[in-house]
């Protein structure tokens, strides 16, 4: 684990994550122990491709033969850890690095990433990784071992916010590589063109995905308390605007919880686990919270 | 704009920078739209949506804030520079380009004692004060000051009220003395308004500064008339007064005396009157006598003085030595001074001549009179000269007090001319009739149809008195100084007397005196209402005239003693006044008419402060740029000269004035002019503010400023209830500013909820 990739995941946040390894494991167990309808039963362990060797991967992977003939390190990918195959998809566009506190909305998002990453490997599932914005910066192959928590961190830690979200191309390539069905998790502010979005999202449903949705957001944007002639200077592009924010709070509260609703309405009626994050919570909150509502909704999905 | 400003505040000078101060919430609106921090935002899709959605909503609240905060500021603005609604209660000196014009009683009654000061200091006080104020606001206020005792000269006029001006002023305040005359308030009033009235380019105030008594506002319809006149033409009018209430005064308003008959060693009686101005009775009021500067060992005292009343005494001075001596009598302080000092100069003769002129000399007319008058002339002061008609033709008689014309048939004409010439300069004239005149003469020549010497026209033929007893008086004396010792009831000296025959009026005389209505009066009568004796004037002389003797020969008159007294009297009140030193009020011009042949052009005039150092003035000829020609003339002919003119202004303080005359031979010459202060300005009862309004008419809007009240000259009362207003709608526009304020600005939960826990 490199320096850069310990801040998303620092001591204090394992101490408090590690508290929810017991909830957590109940819920993977249920799915082991067939006590429940899994969406990844009967799977087999069989080989899937190769993949060039990034730092981080486990030499035991490497392909010999490949390398042998190629004199290039191939990484084989055909193991299945578990039959619960998480996809962390990070959103790495411009809008992501704001942020009124210590931390940005990236960084959180990161931090979450990381905790999921922290606690799936923790309980033997396979995780994955993809960073992206107008198009897929990075992406982290599945796997349950522990050691790949290093691999994700190191993909997190690699990339800066810079560009603008392009939401359903990235949704949709996502939904075409994971051909197996899984939980994909999508983190990010979700300040993307909605059309987009939605069609992405029910894409992923379409394709058998569970899709977990983390709307990461400032609480600055949640509650616009600036005052004083502010110039906005948009991120992504967004234009720019010099005002006096008090005027406008009130039209753009509810403009945004106007989209939140939207948003929470869009994802209960595709059963899409929804969840809007406030930056100033701790993550064990988040993750406490998401946890009691996947409990709520296996509990729901046996009855 | 300026006027307007400058007549709706009171510290104009606030205004335009105030104003000015309008556009600072705009200008800090502006900078914080110019001075924004720097925010980089995410969701600035909301914000912008937010802003379309707003736009119109916020652009009106801000610019109702915007208006709230001006409205704040002008408030600020207009409470700090004061503003008043109505101009006419503004200080006075807010008016840009103001005239003032302040009349400055300076009469006798402003030396009103009040406490340290006098009225005359509080006066000058308030015109100090006044040019104070307006030196706060140079070159908006002109300045004219006058007085009542010149105000056809101001002190000042039209002068540029700064700060050098108003310590030139007070130089000049410094050496301004008040005067002991009597002014006429309305001569000062018209005055001002002829300075005011010529200067129509500014907004116009007149401040009248007086005492305002009673006195003056009597039946003033000329001062009512100024006044609305001015009020017309648009001129504000403050009636200043100095004093609060009236205070006590006691005052000499009378000193006289005998002093046509004023000779050595011989009593001259004098007569003095004090006057109680005060509201309460005055009781054991000493008078002190100074001759010749001494104080005598001699203290006049009366006892007691009822409000309001007049009281006389008289008493008597003798003097050792000739020639001229001054007399003043001193009450004690009181509110005013100046009323407490009376003088009176005295000429005193060595002896005082009285020429007598017998009809026929081998009577003895002339006697029993020369015994009457100068039997000793060390007691009564007269020399008694017995002479023919023929005295009259060839002496002058000029130098005699009187002259008494004892059974005299006729006179010659050169012998009437120089007898009327000297009766009509001043001299004193006494007929005695007799059975020596010519009754035809008299009627001809002496009283000629009541133009002559003689007063009453007489009947050709004497008549002799039928008796009515020895206890019965046949003669009846009315009351008159001649007669002083006949007045009283059953007067023994009128039984006594007894007239046996005389000379009856005419019958086409007119006996009743108010029918007649010519300068004769009747002093005594007989029984059967024929008239005795009369007085009357002629030209600056006195006559009096007896239809019987002198001498004891158609009367009895001469045999009892009362006939000496009477004589004297007589002789009293026919002498010469002429020669009288004079007796003037203060303030009244010394004016010399010189006759050249006589004296020389140089004047000497000592005042009573200035003893040693005299005030010398040129005579110069009258009229000299018209008469030139004449003068030449006259001079060529040889019979006319042009007399010397001179006059002498500065007479207000009160006491002898000595002016000293050179002859052609050098010879100095004294004439002494005693000055007194008038008793008009005794009386320091005030007139209410009530008694003025209703002179000067209601319905004119005149303020009148009770004195110790500096308040109007600031206008610091002006524009209360505005202020009240100011404040309060201040206080409105500030909670509405705040609740609008508040209600778009942003408050956080977290604040509540911390303050909650």
């Amino acid at each position: 684990m490199t320096q850069g990739s310990r801040r998303f995941l620092r001591p204090e946040e394992i101490s408090r994550i590690s508290r929810l390894e017991v909830r957590a494991r109940r819920i993977v167990e249920g799915f082991l122990s067939g006590l429940h309808r899994s969406p990844y039963f009967g799977q087999s362990i069989e080989f899937v491709q190769h993949r060039e060797y990034a730092p981080g991967d486990d030499v035991r992977h490497i392909d010999w033969k490949v390398w042998s003939k190629t004199d290039q390190y191939f990484i084989k990918q055909y193991e299945e850890e578990t039959n619960l195959r998480t996809t962390l998809l990070v959103d790495l566009s411009e809008s992501m690095k704001f942020g009124s506190g210590e931390i940005t909305k990236y960084d959180y998002g990161c931090t979450i990433a990381a905790a999921l990453t922290y606690l799936l490997l923790r309980q033997q599932d396979a995780v994955g990784a993809v960073t992206f914005d107008d198009a897929i910066r990075s992406q982290v192959p599945h796997l349950s071992k522990t050691t790949h928590l290093n691999a994700v961190l190191a993909s997190l830690d690699s990339q800066k916010p810079t560009k603008k979200t392009d939401i359903f191309e990235i949704l949709q390539k996502v939904a075409e590589q994971q051909s197996r069905r899984g939980l994909i998790v999508l983190i990010s502010d979700l300040f993307v063109p909605r059309e987009g979005l939605f069609k992405g999202l029910n894409l992923l449903r379409y394709r058998g995905h569970d899709v977990l949705l983390f709307h990461v957001l400032d609480d600055a944007e949640l509650d616009f308390d600036y005052s004083g002639s502010t110039r906005f200077e948009g991120l992504e592009e967004a234009g720019e605007l010099v005002c006096d924010p008090r005027s406008l709070r009130e039209g753009y509260l509810e403009a945004m919880n106007s989209y939140l609703e939207e948003l929470r309405r869009f994802c209960s009626r595709g059963r899409i686990d929804y969840q809007t994050i406030r930056t100033s919570e701790h993550i064990d909150a988040v993750l406490a919270h998401y946890l009691n509502h996947r409990i709520g909704m296996q509990q729901s999905g046996r009855q | 704009m300026e006027t307007w400003i400058a007549s709706h505040f009171l510290n104009p000078a606030f205004v335009l920078g105030g104003a000015a101060l309008v556009a600072s919430p705009i200008i800090i609106h502006l900078i914080n739209r110019m001075r924004y921090r720097r925010v980089q935002f995410a969701a600035m899709e909301f914000l912008l949506q937010s802003q379309r959605r707003n736009r119109r909503r916020i652009l009106i609240e801000q610019l109702l804030l915007l208006l709230l905060r001006i409205l704040i500021v002008l408030g600020i603005v207009a409470l700090i520079a004061r503003l008043v609604l109505d101009p006419s209660e503004l200080s006075l000196f807010q008016g840009a380009q103001s005239h003032h014009v302040v009349v400055l009683d300076d009469s006798g009654s402003m030396r009103d004692q009040l406490g340290e000061s006098t009225a005359w200091d509080e006066s000058l006080e308030i015109v100090r004060k006044l040019v104070a104020e307006g030196s706060r606001r140079p070159g908006t206020q002109k300045f004219t000051l006058l007085t009542l005792s010149n105000p056809d000269q101001p002190l000042v006029t039209q002068r540029d009220v700064d700060e050098t001006f108003l310590v030139e002023l007070d130089g000049k305040l410094r050496n301004q003395k008040c005067t002991h005359q009597t002014l006429d308030l309305v001569k000062g009033l018209e005055g001002a308004s002829n300075v005011l009235l010529e200067d129509r380019a500014t907004v116009r105030h007149l401040h009248v500064i007086s005492d305002y008594r009673q006195p003056d506002w009597q039946e003033q319809q000329s001062l009512a008339q100024i006044v609305k006149e001015l009020d017309s033409a648009g001129v504000t009018i403050n009636l200043v007064k100095t004093v609060g209430r009236r205070n006590g005064n006691l005052g000499i308003t009378r000193l006289t005396g005998d002093l046509q008959v004023a000779s050595v060693g011989v009593p001259v009686r004098f007569s003095l009157t004090i006057q109680n101005f005060s509201d309460q009775v005055a009781t054991k009021v000493p008078v002190n006598i100074f001759q010749d500067g001494q104080k005598l060992p001699l203290t006049i005292n009366f006892d007691r003085i009822e409000v309001g009343v007049a009281v006389d005494q008289e008493f008597d001075l003798t003097f050792d030595s000739p020639g001229r001596h001054r007399v003043d009598l001193r009450l004690g302080p009181d509110s005013l001074l100046a009323d407490n000092d009376r003088f009176i100069s005295v000429e005193v003769s060595p002896v005082n001549r009285v020429l007598i002129i017998e009809g026929n000399p081998a009577n003895d007319d002339g006697e029993y009179l020369v015994d009457a008058l100068a039997a000793d002339p060390g007691i009564t002061g007269y020399s008694a000269q017995l002479e023919t008609v023929d005295y009259l033709r060839r002496r002058s008689i000029d130098e005699f007090q009187s002259v008494f014309m004892l059974n005299v048939s006729d006179l010659p004409a050169d012998a009437l001319a120089p007898l009327e010439e000297y009766v009509k300069t001043g001299g004193g004239l006494a007929w005695f009739l007799g059975d020596e005149i010519r009754p035809s003469f008299y009627i001809s020549e002496l009283y000629k149809g009541g133009a002559g010497l003689f007063p009453v026209k007489i009947g050709i033929v004497a008549n002799q008195t039928q008796s009515s007893g020895d206890s019965e008086p046949d003669t009846e004396f009315s009351e008159h100084p001649i007669f002083g010792v006949f007045q009283g009831q059953e007067n023994p000296f009128t039984e006594l007397t007894r007239v046996f025959e005389y000379f009856p009026v005419s019958e086409d005389w007119e006996f009743d005196d108010q029918q007649r209505s010519d300068n004769v009066q009747t002093i005594a009568r007989l029984t059967n209402r024929q008239p005795l004796a009369f007085t009357a004037s002629y030209g600056k002389g006195t006559i009096f005239t007896c239809l019987t003797t002198c001498a004891p020969t158609w009367n009895n008159w001469a045999r009892y003693p009362s006939f000496v007294p009477t004589m004297l009297d007589l002789e009293k009140f026919i002498a010469r006044r002429d020669r009288i030193l004079e007796t003037r009020q203060s303030g009244e011009p010394i004016q010399l008419s010189l006759n050249p042949a006589e004296f020389l052009d140089e004047v000497e005039i000592f005042s009573p402060d200035d003893t040693d150092s005299p005030t010398r003035l040129k005579a110069a000829p009258a009229n000299a740029a018209s008469s030139g020609s004449d003068g030449a003339t006259a001079k060529s002919a040889g019979t006319l000269l042009v007399r010397l003119q001179a006059t002498y202004r500065d007479t207000d303080t009160p006491g002898i004035y000595r002016v000293r005359l050179l002859d052609q031979n050098q010879t100095p010459t004294e004439r002494w002019i005693t000055f007194n202060v008038p008793t008009e300005e005794s009386d320091l009862s005030l007139a209410t503010t009530e008694l003025i309004r209703k002179q000067l008419g209601d319905n004119l809007e005149i303020l009148i400023h009770e004195p110790g009240e500096f308040s109007w000259i600031a206008g610091r009362d002006a524009g209360q209830e505005v202020r009240f207003w100011l404040i309060v709608i201040l206080f409105v526009i500030l909670l509405a500013e705040q609740l609008l304020a508040c209600k778009l600005s942003f408050h956080p939960k977290a604040a509540t909820a911390g303050s909650n826990n």
